[in-house]
């Protein structure tokens, strides 16, 4: 399938799927109500601003966990690597908490994904010096186990200690993501940073499918590898850790996504990049529908479903790999 | 409206206030009682003498929460630990039925006789509290003096039928809890006049109401009662979503202390009276 039919076709997608998630809510809503003016002003801003956003910040948040997860797996050549794994979701959902329940500064939301990134970057940085350069699938793993084993017990601990009593019930929803109760200004806080870290993957594309010859062969074709990784972890700490403050660490989307999609693209990280943004966007705004179609009752978290769908993804990617090892 | 909130409260302070020197005759041991709740705290401070409180909560203490800080003052304090009492040896210790039954099942192995008092869900349980309380404690008769001093305020606060519209009510906390009319919250918030718009989403006790729900009830104002305010939480952010400003026209919610309503006692009749203030 040529890339400008497989985007075209992935982003009928999101595009349909926003359109179902405008119309599904709690208040059994729909689009063309807005045009009966009697129900008024209640209908307009359910739609305008608690659909809406909602719709829109699964869109994007589900976008950047699918370009992230696509670009670490290019660049690290590891079928494991995830925002998840490597570190970078929950040291942004640490960042995040830090900021938010310390309150730091009155303008606090503000500075959520500030915290949200410096928190991934920090993460990233610590599993990559772990791991060490050459590291090898069980290392990074490992590393990344250590690293996001830390965040979520100072994330716990800085909950637990959070001067609010509905502090340390909000850990659920830090671990497992959420995107009810957002607004507009969640989304407009969210997206210049996001913007910035897809306009600095935008450039790695080709770097990125010269570095599967191999690290020397792309450095002799002049790549400079040290720049490819600095920037795609900026990236990736700018656009998880915007995303993860505002939706909470939601797993399972960057693994996911790039394995499905990778066949469709010919194997060619490069152009996976987009592909996985929008397949990452439809597979979080699937399961966000999914969790408005769930029977009445206490919210069943967004996180919990990409597990479902992810855990056994993730045991089918493991028992591929051991038969790879013969 | 304004002159007769001002009258609710020194009123009902100075006949409570009033009472306790009159108690001064030759009377047997007391009976002293020990209260492991922040309720059953409250009815006891209301009714009972100093020297029969043997202890209470150390929520008592807290303004916030307690509209009888002031008198809990320099009493003993416990923090609803059975292990806290064995010390004090009351001769009964008074709780409320949100007890865990561990607590409860631990005072009886200790021996302790234990007296649970319903939580108010209406104003009239809150009379039978007091007058029950007060039982207890052997005052019965300055209890029923509270009871009928607060019905015959109630009875002055009584909102006039005007034929207006109702306005529409809503008690909102984080993360979207709310109290339908069988609750003393609901109930406080029938008496001073307003509709309690929980109940067109078909709340009856407590309940969780999301955003959606709440927009489509369309309430006049939100009620709120703050409780650590200055702390911030995803819980607390929610109540700053846009949508709820708009829904209410910007008028900002009715602030309703905790320590008005959160128990019963006679502090619930300042709560109506502040409510049936801010009608629309």
């Amino acid at each position: 399938m040529s890339i400008s039919r497989l985007l075209t076709s992935l982003g009928l997608l999101v595009l349909v799927l926003m359109l179902i998630s405008i119309n599904l809510g709690t208040g059994q809503v729909n689009m063309f109500d807005l045009l009966n003016s009697d129900q008024g002003n209640a209908v307009r801003l359910i739609l305008l601003e608690i659909r809406l956003p909602r719709t829109l910040i699964a869109a994007v948040a589900g976008a950047s966990f699918g370009i992230c997860g696509a670009a670490m797996q290019g660049l690290l050549r590891n079928p494991l690597a995830s925002p998840g794994l490597i570190g970078s979701s929950s040291g942004a959902a640490l960042g995040a908490v830090t900021v938010l329940y310390l309150g730091l500064g009155q303008t606090f939301w503000l500075l959520m994904p500030f915290g949200g990134m410096l928190g991934a970057l920090i993460a990233m940085v610590l599993v990559y010096v772990l791991a060490g350069r050459d590291a090898s699938i069980v290392t990074i793993v490992l590393a990344g186990i250590a690293i996001n084993s830390l965040a979520l017990a100072l994330m716990s601990l800085i909950l637990n200690l959070a001067p609010s009593p509905y502090a340390v019930r909000e850990i659920v929803l830090w671990t497992l993501g959420s995107v009810t109760n957002l607004g507009m200004n969640d989304l407009w806080v969210l997206l210049p940073p996001t913007v910035l870290g897809w306009l600095l993957f935008a450039g790695t594309g080709q770097g990125l499918d010269l570095l599967t010859l191999g690290e020397d062969t792309a450095h002799s074709m002049g790549v400079n590898l040290g720049l490819l990784r600095s920037r795609i972890f900026l990236a990736v700490a700018l656009s998880i850790g915007a995303a993860v403050s505002i939706t909470g660490a939601i797993g399972f989307i960057g693994l996911v996504i790039p394995h499905l999609l990778r066949p469709l693209v010919a194997y060619q990280p490069g152009r996976l990049l987009p592909v996985s943004a929008l397949g990452g966007a439809a597979m979080l705004l699937a399961a966000d529908i999914v969790v408005r179609l769930m029977p009445p009752g206490p919210e069943i978290r967004i996180g919990v479903l990409t597990a479902v769908v992810g855990a056994p993804f993730f045991l089918f990617l493991i028992l591929k790999t051991r038969r790879w090892q013969i | 409206m304004i002159g007769r909130q001002r009258i609710v409260a020194p009123w009902f302070v100075f006949l409570v206030g009033l009472q306790f020197p009159l108690i001064t005759t030759a009377q047997p041991d007391p009976l002293r009682i020990a209260s492991i709740n922040l309720c059953t705290d409250q009815l006891l401070l209301q009714v009972a003498d100093r020297e029969q409180i043997a202890s209470v909560t150390f929520l008592s203490q807290h303004a916030m929460s307690s509209y009888m800080a002031d008198r809990a003052a320099g009493l003993h304090i416990n923090h609803g630990q059975a292990e806290e009492l064995i010390r004090v040896k009351p001769d009964i210790v008074v709780t409320s039925s949100g007890t865990p039954p561990s607590t409860l099942r631990l005072l009886n192995d200790l021996g302790f006789k234990v007296k649970t008092f319903t939580l108010a869900s209406s104003i009239n349980d809150v009379f039978n509290n007091v007058g029950e309380m007060a039982a207890l404690v052997g005052r019965k008769a300055r209890g029923e003096r509270l009871v009928h001093v607060m019905q015959s305020q109630l009875q002055d606060l009584l909102p006039v039928q005007t034929g207006r519209n109702i306005s529409r009510g809503i008690i909102y906390e984080p993360n979207g809890y709310t109290g339908g009319p069988e609750t003393l919250r609901g109930d406080i918030l029938r008496l001073s006049g307003w509709h309690n718009a929980a109940a067109d989403a078909g709340i009856t006790g407590v309940g969780v109401m999301d955003l959606e729900s709440l927009l489509l009830v369309s309430p006049d104002r939100l009620v709120f009662s703050p409780y650590a305010p200055g702390t911030h939480s995803l819980g607390q952010h929610m109540l700053q979503h846009p949508a709820i400003a708009a829904i209410t026209a910007n008028r900002p919610p009715l602030i309703i202390p905790s320590r008005l309503w959160i128990c019963g006692g006679a502090m619930n009749l300042e709560a109506i009276a502040r409510l049936a203030k801010d009608r629309l």
